[in-house]
């Protein structure tokens, strides 16, 4: 066995870290506050490969692999969520449906332009209606000559309101149900019939734009049908197994800056004559973090080793979506635990890292979905068909 | 022309660990990172290079293969790491960087000019630049915050006064210290993943007389992902690879 990276992989974690320390970190308040990442910011992170970084050379990416997916992950999360979630949207499941099943010229035309980050890609899979049940979706894709006629909406779409390419899953056949009726579309913003709305207020990830996105007979070229009609449904469970993995990563870096924030409090804050640091009750919660953070470390690098291996990795995947997001927010409790009063401040980041950990738990398939999806793989060896 | 910029290892401030019990600070586990001061060096180097400079990355200390790495990665021509058991850290003593230093240039040929950063760390600036332009006999330039060289064999430096810049000028070959600044490069990270056939040249030891051992070439590639015997890259760095091995075991000349 080997747990050591790469040397390359050595070099993007620095590069990252050193621009993520640099020109992330600084400005997250200013980031925050505006409820958008700033244009500026996302040219600086197109100019060096940040938004393409799995995917292969050719394709204008840096050939990283989900190694350097995670890395990429690991890093942004520890100084803004909202700005892994832009680029999680992005590269994990926009672009990642078009690299799993575009064809060639789709991949030329929509995922160079998307890994140089000369555009930025969203992924739309649920609808009011169709939350965790996503076979459920009623956007309806209706063939007329060489187009696909498009109506309905979409909510809860991660970088909706800046993307210029969405990935769009939409039921050609209802009858046919997942296997067979939904089909995934490659949709570029300025379609006729696409309009897109903000959806702010959110408790968390203040700066991750979410969108709602409607369709009113909007023409989509049936050229743009991304893999097989009727097969949109795997797509998106393609897609959506590897993002998991991306998200595990974030949540991995959110934990990290959690414990690292609240471990030099313990060791500054004194009470009783002594730093806090001395106090068991105190130990126990930061033991208790790292335990959780080496683990999930050792589970999210494994599973992107395994990703670029080409072996199965769902089951581990939803895992490490699961055990990371439930391990960041009990990771970032205590350290609001640990920095008491004064981490319920707004002016200290262990508040943001709180509020923004919860989202974990929810997008990309509830953390009861990846139980089921778990229980689902663990039960086919025993001859039994789990149905959510 | 030949340009030297030099990227010293020093020790990340925030990953020093102090000792109360033993009253010493703990460098074992401490994070090297390239002087802020030779970053800035760096992007003055690179920037000559955009108009034709030939550069040399010269890495200092232990902890630098990283940097040099990152300087192929952003287009500096030729690596040499500098490195030997017994030397100091850069923070307590350059003396013997600097002689090991000028012997590798009087050995292997010295560059018209050379780049250093004015400060090793926040706190004070460094005299590695001064006294290795003592030692070698060049004039200095400090506190350079943009340089230029001509075709007549001058180097011109704007260089942070007091209260304001000055223009300098000096005739090459010469050593020219770097301001500190923002930081604003970072290597793109396609030319990370995918550093090209490169060789890493090391310099050890000419100081304590072991001349004759410390020349060595060694292989500055990403080593593509190794799982037993089965290896994964990039096309390119996959054919690279294979041969490698190849001829490590003799079956390819």
């Amino acid at each position: 066995m080997d747990f050591s990276f790469s040397p390359s992989h050595e070099l993007l974690r620095q590069v990252v870290r050193d621009f993520a320390q640099q020109e992330i970190l600084l400005r997250t308040a200013e980031i925050e506050e505006a409820k958008h990442i700033p244009r500026d910011l996302v040219q600086k992170m197109a100019q060096l490969g940040l938004l393409g970084v799995p995917f292969p050379i050719q394709y204008g990416g840096a050939g990283a692999g989900e190694i350097g997916y995670c890395i990429l992950m690991e890093e942004l999360g520890k100084v803004s969520t909202s700005v892994a979630a832009l680029v999680g949207a992005h590269i994990g499941i926009g672009s990642m449906a078009i690299y799993l099943d575009g064809s060639e010229e789709q991949k030329r035309k929509y995922l160079t332009p998307l890994t140089r980050g000369e555009k930025i890609a969203a992924f739309s899979l649920t609808e009011p209606h169709a939350g965790s049940d996503a076979a459920a979706i009623r956007l309806s894709a209706r063939r007329e000559g060489n187009h696909f006629v498009l109506n309905g909406s979409k909510i809860w779409v991660t970088n909706g309101p800046i993307a210029d390419v969405v990935t769009v899953f939409a039921a050609t056949d209802p009858s046919l149900g997942p296997r067979g009726g939904i089909t995934a579309f490659i949709l570029e913003k300025d379609t006729p019939g696409f309009s897109v709305g903000k959806i702010d207020e959110k408790m968390g990830i203040l700066a991750s734009e979410t969108g709602e996105l409607v369709f009113e007979d909007c023409r989509v070229p049936a050229d743009n049908v991304l893999g097989q009609v009727g097969q949109g449904f795997l797509t998106a469970m393609k897609a959506l197994d590897v993002g998991r993995l991306g998200l595990g990563a974030a949540s991995l870096g959110g934990a990290q800056a959690a414990l690292e924030a609240c471990a030099r409090y313990a060791a500054l804050r004194e009470q009783f004559g002594t730093p806090i640091a001395q106090k068991q009750a105190v130990q126990f919660m930061i033991a208790d973090s790292l335990a959780e953070i080496e683990a999930l470390r050792s589970l999210i690098y494994r599973t992107a080793w395994m990703v670029d291996t080409q072996q199965d990795f769902t089951r581990l995947s939803a895992i490490c979506k699961l055990f990371g997001s439930e391990a960041a927010s009990r990771v970032a409790d205590r350290a609001v635990q640990i920095h008491g009063a004064l981490g319920y401040l707004r002016d200290y980041p262990v508040e943001r890292m709180y509020r923004d950990a919860r989202i974990g738990e929810i997008f990309e398939g509830t953390n009861e979905i990846q139980r089921i999806i778990i229980a689902a793989d663990l039960f086919q060896e025993y001859g039994v068909r789990v149905n959510p | 022309m030949r340009v030297a910029v030099v990227l010293r290892s020093i020790c990340d401030p925030s990953s020093l660990r102090v000792s109360r019990g033993r009253g010493v600070i703990e460098t074992g586990r401490a994070r090297p990172i390239l002087a802020a001061g030779d970053r800035r060096a760096l992007e003055e180097a690179l920037r000559l290079h955009n108009v034709g400079a030939h550069l040399v990355g010269l890495g200092l200390g232990s902890g630098a293969e990283g940097f040099l790495r990152e300087a192929a990665a952003l287009g500096v021509d030729e690596l040499i790491h500098l490195r030997g058991e017994g030397m100091p850290h850069l923070e307590l003593d350059e003396s013997p960087w600097i002689e090991l230093l000028a012997e590798g240039f009087e050995r292997r040929g010295a560059p018209d000019l050379v780049l250093v950063g004015h400060r090793l760390n926040n706190r004070r600036a460094s005299p590695l630049g001064p006294r290795l332009a003592e030692r070698l006999g060049w004039p200095l330039l400090t506190r350079a915050l943009q340089v230029e060289m001509d075709s007549g064999g001058q180097v011109r430096a704007r260089c942070a006064g007091e209260k304001a810049s000055a223009l300098w000028e000096a005739p090459l070959p010469c050593v020219v210290t770097i301001e500190d600044g923002p930081r604003s490069l970072y290597a793109p990270l396609p030319a990370t993943m995918a550093a090209g056939p490169g060789e890493l040249e090391v310099w050890m030891n000419w100081a304590s007389g072991n001349a004759e051992k410390t020349v060595e070439t060694v292989d500055t590639n990403a080593a593509p992902e190794v799982r037993g015997e089965k290896l994964a890259a990039e096309p390119r760095r996959l054919a690279q690879a294979l041969a490698q091995r190849l001829r490590r075991w003799g079956l390819l000349d």
